[in-house]
């Protein structure tokens, strides 16, 4: 029984799997808003056509640093001992910095628009939220279920 | 080296004897995997040997090829490789829990999920120790939870 040596083509097919569901969302939105905002905003140019050549390649950039905070901050690799609450948080932080960085280097959309602002920190909030909730609740109830079936050991003989 | 096994209904015990010129590593070896078959093991701790009951055991490690024992307040070191010692206390509640690793169950206070699968252990001592990914799932197994 090995455990999977991680190679760089681990690393890159995280990235690919991760650039999928970024541009899945983004093809979602761009139907969906694309129209009403393609005078407007950078991202949704096309309207809902589809996206460009370099909002693609913006987005796999941004999927490569998402793959990059992953390694950080939700694997063992550099960090050994920190909960897995506070990993989320620091992932999500991190992965939240960067966004904002290339809504801004990339004019995705105008950056004086607080109203855009505000609907991009509420929805990346609540994924963020969600996201920590889930984990939190899968990781309690993992314990629990783990120190019962201990106990049940400890009790057999 | 000669084994000779006498099987006889004339013995009223079990009688292991050795024989041998010098007493080397090879039967030095021999004595301490006998002894964990009384649940015991031969441990060695500043020049000194003891026999340590294998119940007290929290858990054994393997570093750098010495194979060291944890009590709640000792470390001692064996001469047995961690191999050795896990293929004889594996029945005895003992677990794999890494490459370097082996720990007693009976000797776990609480677990807890880990970042990548891993489960973190929490010894009655209050140490902590990470079960590999390698390893947790079979720990799971052996906890009835898969």
């Amino acid at each position: 029984m090995m455990e999977e040596k991680k190679t760089v083509f681990y690393y890159v097919r995280q990235a690919f799997a991760t650039y999928g569901v970024i541009v899945l969302v983004f093809a979602i939105m761009s139907i969906v808003i694309g129209e009403r905002t393609k005078d407007y905003a950078a991202l949704f140019f096309m309207g809902n056509a589809g996206m460009s050549m370099p909002i693609l390649m913006e987005l796999l950039l941004l999927a490569v640093i998402i793959t990059l905070a992953q390694v950080v901050f939700l694997t063992d690799t550099w960090i050994m001992n920190m909960s897995l609450m506070i990993r989320n948080v620091l992932f999500f932080v991190s992965v939240l910095i960067v966004i904002v960085f290339m809504i801004v280097a990339f004019n995705w959309f105008p950056t004086r628009d607080m109203t855009a602002w505000l609907g991009f920190i509420i929805s990346y909030a609540l994924s963020m939220i969600i996201s920590a909730l889930i984990t939190r609740l899968k990781e309690r109830a993992e314990n629990t279920k783990m120190q019962e079936a201990l106990d049940k050991y400890n009790r057999r003989k | 080296m000669k084994i000779e096994i006498d099987i006889d209904e004339k013995y009223p015990d079990t009688e292991v004897v050795i024989r041998a010129n010098k007493l080397d590593s090879d039967v030095e070896r021999l004595v301490a995997m006998m002894r964990m078959v009384n649940m015991q093991i031969g441990v060695r701790k500043n020049d000194e040997t003891y026999l340590l009951d294998v119940e007290k055991i929290l858990y054994i490690e393997a570093v750098e090829r010495k194979t060291f024992v944890y009590t709640s307040d000792e470390t001692y070191e064996s001469d047995l490789k961690l191999y050795e010692i896990e293929q004889e206390l594996l029945e005895r509640d003992f677990f794999r829990i890494s490459k370097q690793s082996i720990v007693n169950i009976r000797m776990i206070k609480s677990l807890k999920s880990d970042i990548n699968r891993k489960i973190r252990i929490t010894l009655r001592n209050d140490e902590q120790i990470v079960v590999s990914r390698m390893y947790s799932d079979e720990l799971r197994r052996k906890l009835g939870l898969k």
